[in-house]
């Protein structure tokens, strides 16, 4: 679980720093890296690498957010849709 | 209205900015209290993912059924083309119905009872929505019904030229004031128990009345409410008759 979470976490902050267009993958890989680095925090011989991965998993689900959510926002606001967090 | 801002000299946009705050405040705090209460941090770390993940899912499908044709953007999906769900925006009450949604299965994926963390988490839900709804303001949407009166507000990227009610900064208003008066409810030990039902017909309240002041006509209409005022009913009454029912077992 330890190593399923930072294999996700590295995948979530390439989606939110690198991958354009991908940000909305990078988030819910996020999402899913961060419940199985808490889970896996939970067993002592898989803390340290469950720790490495749920810090990465926050971090690219957080950036995949800002971006994603901000250009789905900002486009439903600016095209004259409105209605984002409606 | 400042969709984005310049930050070290990258372009970081307002609203994610706002909602990535919300969520890492409330949830930091939800945390920091199930820990001072002597709850497992871990399961629910884990809880709060599954509740985030179900919650925008939730937002974004509401947004997709209320002001996009369902099946043209099913269709959409099936040619492999996302421009819907890049494009579109959310819904509040989608995502707090994802959100408990997420709970129940994030109560099943660590096998935790949900019961116990109910006085750490709720009272932070309106602490995060109150900064979701900055974004709103910074982003130009949600915006109120035109007014001539002090308060009134231009948005002009967003295409409204008149002045407008800033419904957006009332509601975070609200929700801090409902954030403050949760976190004093569970501290309550007869009002604890009802923390969730009290949050929710609290925002209901809250969203019923604010809908007469919005004029974002892109949100969805039925009969005579929106379909937000439809939810806060059906919400309202809904925890009627669930605390009647546990007042009656009880």
């Amino acid at each position: 679980m330890g190593v399923a979470s930072l294999v996700l976490g590295i995948i979530a902050l390439l989606c939110g720093f690198f991958l354009a267009g991908l940000q909305w993958v990078g988030a819910i890989v996020g999402v899913i890296g961060i419940i199985l680095g808490a889970l896996g925090r939970k067993k002592p011989e898989s803390k340290g690498i469950a720790t490495a991965g749920l810090v990465c998993s926050i971090i690219g689900f957080i950036v995949c957010i800002i971006i994603y959510v901000a250009c789905a926002g900002a486009c439903a606001a600016l095209s004259g849709a409105a209605g984002s967090l409606s | 209205m400042l969709p984005y801002i310049h930050l070290f000299g990258k372009v970081i946009p307002m609203y994610g900015l706002c909602m990535a705050t919300g969520l890492l405040l409330s949830s930091g705090l939800a945390l920091w209290r199930a820990r001072a209460e002597g709850g497992d941090v871990n399961s629910l770390l884990a809880i709060i993912a599954c509740i985030v993940g179900c919650g925008i899912g939730g937002a974004k499908l509401l947004y997709l059924l209320v002001s996009c044709d369902p099946r043209e953007v099913l269709r959409e999906l099936a040619r492999g083309d996302f421009t819907a769900l890049a494009n579109s925006g959310f819904v509040f009450y989608g995502g707090l119905i994802g959100g408990l949604l997420g709970a129940l299965l994030g109560g099943r994926i660590t096998g935790v009872s949900l019961r116990q963390y109910c006085a750490a988490v709720v009272p932070c839900v309106p602490l995060g929505h109150a900064f979701g709804r900055l974004g709103c303001f910074f982003a130009g949407c949600c915006y109120g019904r035109a007014t001539d009166g002090p308060l009134g507000v231009h948005f002009p990227a967003a295409g409204i030229d008149e002045a407008v009610i800033p419904t957006q900064l009332i509601e975070a208003g609200l929700n801090l004031c409902l954030f403050l008066l949760l976190l004093r409810w569970a501290d309550q030990s007869d009002r604890r128990a009802t923390i969730l039902p009290r949050y929710l017909m609290s925002y209901a309240i809250i969203r019923f009345l604010l809908e007469f002041l919005r004029g974002d006509e892109i949100r969805g209409f039925f009969a005579f409410l929106s379909v937000s005022q439809w939810i806060s009913v059906a919400l309202f009454l809904g925890c009627i008759l669930w605390m009647s029912r546990n007042r009656r077992s009880a």
